[in-house]
């Protein structure tokens, strides 16, 4: 036996061994049947620049199906609804919207009149008929915006610095920030789960209609390269949309699902799920080097 | 058998009746004993005390032996001519046999219960604690008590417990009366309790007497020794898990004496010897002092503390630099008792204590912290009168609580670039005064009622709403026969501290919060009916008893609420409705070779909340349908024994993700998946069920070195006892669902010594 290894050693691997080598992890129990989910109809929008409104339908899916590492692709394909009659009303006409792919309906020239209700009515053969409502919130805009690189020694950020007139009123306004890279197209995986920073908050009555100055930081990788750039967007939206974002920003990273708490997210969206919200907001790119 | 002190009393009766009557009573000092077996020879005729430690025979004059036996006693023999009525007094002393008093201590207290007026209370010996195999062969007092009826386990190795169908901030935990807000150390495996110094377990789960209060579902008392010690006496204990001392010592004979006890995991220690790092450890101190001044007079001041400390230095880069995490959790306590004696009817008892519990978890890197911390104190005193008559004579007792609560449940402290992100807060300090006022009455109404009648009236001063609440107390016994009871109760029961807790797991990073002005006092009713029957010849007591329990103000937490680092929390608290029921059966031997108990328990457990469910009623998480336990322990020899456990659990209710759907980032890119749950706690999970053995090699008991090795396995057949329900992805990259386990087979082994 070598020299070095001595009684103390052999007690204390003998100890060791008995609890690790019999510390058998037992194979994990099968699961009885649990509730089958009826897949329903979900809808969400956006609107793009220049007014376009885009309607994603799509359908809702076991757990057992995809998760986030799947491929985006193939998962658009088998959820998507394309079969669907989308009509976007308000007190002055119908506009009905174009199919253009994956699920996606689009409207031009959709006249936006702020604080107006404009209801959706989705209805497809397949999957049974859906209506929401929401109403255009005037939109806000940058005053200034600007970023500015920050490398902390062991991870970079950016900081973004930006200002913006707050509207008369209660309002909520909705500020997130996406990292677009110069070299090459985003990796398919980012597309499902978007790395985004999301920054929700209310007006201050304080400072009602006044000119709001404001930063935040946006964790900016180190190995970016020259020319990426910021996507930022500024929104004015409704209070219902800004507590289901804010529902699920605090729990978009539990770390576990069954230590998390389970919630039935709200959604305005009658007979289905989602949201359907006509926001308008104000796109920027800026540029952040390195 | 030895003939002991007697005391002979000779009445003249009268001499002209062919019998005559022999009438005495069965003591041990001045408390009488029921149920003790009185055989006069050559007659071969039998008497049992009755409950007042009473006893009649008729029988013809001549010489005659007595001789009078009650278990764990030296049995009497008394010899006299008999020649007219006669009474007799026998005062009987306990055998010297260590292990047989124990039990014998279980017995008598189980046998008080059983003439008692409650039901739905249970008692445990410290003999029995360790007796029993369990997780890492350290002896755990939680741990036994979830394999008695209407206590319910939670996750697989945690100390929580659900009795009843409550929460598990349902029940108070006293340590010589303080308080123990966390009962747990390795996050939960091992309770902080040392079995070292554990005297009397009892644990309430109805029939409240009215000296009592402050939680919902159930009282547990934890009371170590407090008698003068007359010799020094050490004993230890090294186990896989952790190891223990224990040293006890007299200062002046038969008036002051103190034992101190430490507890201390070493494994972390074990692995540097083979250059590994385990940066986890736990520790347990307690320590009383005990004082006699006067026959008259106990005066004992005892202490804990403990902490669970985990220090974990991670650097990626192999730089020197990297990211230090720690965490606090731990309990102190202070206790200071005084019982006094005031006549020969009268006593009372004075408590004056202080508790405090507090987490703290720290996180480092560079100039970046990350600090949470919460806290809670508290300073009280308790007042009790009572008197010494016997079971139904008309006893009294009285008194005063009062609790000083101060509470900060939650401060989050971020420096450095991590405060951009995560933003620091306090959330408010809070601080309240708990009071109650208490009085009791038991008497017997006939040969056969058996009433206890009290009220307790709690309440609660926060500064901006006082809560004034009456707890009456009722309980009845109605005896079948010497053997056979019946029993009745009514409590109600307000809580004035919470836990508030994650539903699906509770944690040492739990936030204990008292009422406020908008946060009502939880409230309970609890009805209770029992049939209960003892066979002294074999220690063998049955117990059968139903419970329905409607509940109020429950705390629950809105949908989404995310705990962690959450300063803001309170406005996220809701409060609903509760309800249990069920059927608890138990069969406990205590007696003979074979001893220990099975257990078994029918329950249902339900729970609204306007906010939750959309306002539908669901099961409560530990809604566990049928729960039982087979104890035994089998001496084979006096220096061998084996023990066996095993216990059926209902799976507990869990919400499973059982869909997704997708919406727009809100980007112009991307699509968020967005988890879809089942009704809350609407699916079952598998049952649980698993076998423990061990075996117990003893010393001969001649040797004043005594030492004892405990061996065995826990969960012999390698069963999985599911946590809850996750997905996994197979490697062709289907998906599956999957209930995993925490622990598999585990053998342990323990070295127990004491001279």
């Amino acid at each position: 036996m070598d020299s070095n290894f001595n009684k103390k050693h052999l007690f204390a691997l003998a100890i060791m061994a008995m609890v690790a080598l019999a510390g058998c992890q037992p194979d994990p129990l099968p699961v009885d049947p649990i509730p089958q989910l009826k897949p329903r109809i979900v809808v969400s929008s956006q609107l793009v620049p220049g007014q376009t409104v885009a309607i994603l339908l799509t359908k809702s899916f076991g757990a057992l199906d995809a998760n986030g590492d799947s491929d985006p692709v193939s998962l658009i394909n088998k959820i998507a609804i394309n079969d669907a009659s989308v009509i976007i009303e308000n007190s002055v006409g119908e506009y009905t919207l174009t199919f253009i792919g994956n699920g996606v309906y689009g409207g031009v020239s959709i006249p936006l009149v702020y604080d107006e209700v404009y209801t959706l009515n989705v209805e497809s053969p397949t999957m049974g008929k859906v209506t929401a409502s929401t109403y255009v919130k005037p939109p806000v805009q940058f005053a200034t915006l600007g970023g500015k690189f920050e490398d902390t020694g062991f991870d970079s950020l950016a900081q973004v610095h930006f200002s913006f007139q707050d509207l008369a009123g209660k309002n909520y306004y909705l500020l997130n920030a996406q990292h677009v890279t110069a070299e090459e197209p985003p990796e398919p995986t980012e597309f499902l789960n978007p790395k985004l920073s999301i920054h929700l908050f209310e007006d201050d009555p304080a400072v009602d209609g006044q000119l709001v100055v404001d930063s935040i930081k946006v964790i900016f990788r180190r190995d970016s390269y020259p020319g990426d750039s910021l996507l930022v967007q500024l929104s004015n939206i409704s209070q219902d949309y800004y507590k289901f974002l804010k529902l699920r920003k605090e729990n978009r990273f539990n770390f576990s699902d069954f230590v998390g708490e389970p919630i039935n997210y709200p959604t305005n969206v009658q007979g289905g799920l989602g949201w359907f919200t006509l926001h308008i907001p104000d796109v920027r790119v800026i540029t952040i080097d390195p | 058998m030895k003939s002991v002190l007697i005391i002979l009393l000779l009445v003249p009766f009268s001499l002209i009746a062919q019998t005559v009557a022999i009438r005495g009573v069965v003591r041990e000092g001045k408390e009488e004993l029921p149920m003790a077996h009185i055989t006069v020879l050559p007659d071969s005729t039998t008497a049992v005390s009755d409950a007042k430690g009473r006893f009649a025979l008729s029988l013809r004059p001549g010489l005659k032996q007595v001789v009078v036996s009650y278990t764990g006693f030296e049995t009497t023999l008394y010899s006299f001519f008999l020649s007219r009525d006669t009474t007799l007094t026998f005062a009987l002393r306990p055998r010297s046999d260590e292990l047989n008093a124990i039990v014998v201590t279980a017995n008598r207290a189980q046998t008080k219960l059983f003439e008692s007026t409650r039901s739905g209370t249970n008692i445990l010996s410290s003999e029995e604690i360790n007796a029993i195999p369990v997780l890492g062969g350290e002896a755990d007092l939680i741990k036994v008590l979830q394999l008695l009826p209407g206590t319910i386990r939670g996750v697989e190795g945690t100390s929580d417990i659900f009795v009843r169908g409550g929460a598990a901030d349902q029940n108070l935990v006293l340590l010589d009366e303080a308080t123990v807000y966390n009962t747990s150390h390795l996050f939960g495996f091992v309770s902080v309790f040392n079995p070292d110094i554990i005297k009397s377990v009892e644990s309430i789960n109805g029939s409240f007497p009215a000296t009592v209060g402050g939680r919902l579902s159930s009282i547990l008392h934890v009371n170590t020794h407090s008698e003068i010690a007359t010799k020094t006496r050490v004993s230890g204990n090294i186990g896989l898990i952790a190891s223990r001392l224990f040293i006890e010592q007299p200062i002046i004979k038969n008036k002051v004496s103190v034992w101190v006890a430490a507890r201390r995991t070493y494994i972390d220690q074990v692995v540097k010897l083979v250059n590994q790092q385990l940066p986890y450890l736990f520790y347990d101190i307690n320590a009383k002092l005990s004082v006699r001044p006067t026959d008259r007079d106990l005066l004992s001041f005892s202490m804990y503390s403990g902490d669970d400390l985990l220090d974990i230095f991670r650097d990626r880069n192999n730089d020197g630099i990297g990211s230090l995490t720690s965490f606090q959790s731990g309990n102190t306590s202070q206790t200071f008792q005084w019982t006094r004696q005031l006549s020969k009817k009268w006593y009372s008892t004075f408590t004056a204590l202080r508790t405090a519990y507090q987490y703290d978890i720290q996180n480092a890197f560079r100039t970046n912290r990350l600090k949470t911390f919460s806290n809670i104190t508290d300073v009280g005193a308790k007042v009790l009168f009572g008197t010494n008559e016997g079971v139904g004579k008309g006893s009294v007792k009285f008194g005063l609580d009062w609790t000083h609560h101060n509470v900060s449940p939650s401060v989050v402290s971020t420096t450095g670039l991590i405060a951009e992100f995560l933003a620091g807060g306090t959330a408010p300090g809070r601080a309240i005064h708990e009071m109650a006022l208490f009085g009791q009455y038991e008497r017997s109404f006939s040969d056969r009622w058996l009433l206890t009648a009290g009220l307790r009236t709690s309440f609660a001063f926060t500064g901006e709403r006082n809560y004034v609440i009456p707890e009456p107390r009722f309980s009845a016994r109605y005896e079948i026969n010497p053997t056979q009871a019946l029993k009745f109760s009514y409590s109600r029961m307000a809580q004035y501290l919470h836990r508030i807790s994650n539903s699906a797991v509770t944690a040492p990073t739990d936030i204990w919060y008292p009422v406020t002005k908008d946060i009502q006092p939880q409230t309970a009713h609890q009805f209770s009916v029992a049939w209960q029957k003892t066979l002294p010849k074999t220690g063998v007591f049955i117990s059968v008893e139903s419970y329905y329990k409607p509940m109020n103000n429950l705390i629950g937490l809105e949908e989404g609420t995310n705990l962690f680092f959450n300063t803001d929390f309170e406005k996220r608290l809701v409060q609903g409705k509760g309800n249990a029921y069920g059927f608890e059966f138990l069969v406990k031997k205590e007696l003979g070779n074979l001893t220990g108990w099975i257990s078994y328990t029918l329950s249902w457990s339900n729970r609204q909340f306007d906010a939750v469910n959309q306002g539908v009623w669901f099961p409560s998480r530990y809604d566990r349908r049928h729960n039982g336990a087979i104890v035994t322990q089998y001496a084979l020899h006096p220096r061998w024994a084996i023990s066996a456990v095993w216990e059926f659990i209902s799976g507990s209710k869990f919400t499973p993700v059982i869909g997704q759907y997708g919406v727009m980032a809100p980007s112009t890119t991307g699509l968020d998946l967005i988890p879809i749950y089942a009704p809350i706690n609407s699916v079952k999970l598998a049952d649980s069920h698993r076998l423990d053995l061990g075996v117990k090699f003893k010393s001969k008991p001649e040797r004043k070195f005594k030492t004892e090795w405990f061996a065995g396995v826990y969960n012999v057949y390698n069963r999985a006892n599911p946590v809850g329900i996750t997905v996994q992805i197979n490697e062709d990259g289907s998906m599956k669902y999957e209930q995993p386990g925490l622990f598999g087979l585990l053998p342990f082994i323990s070295y127990g010594f004491k001279f």
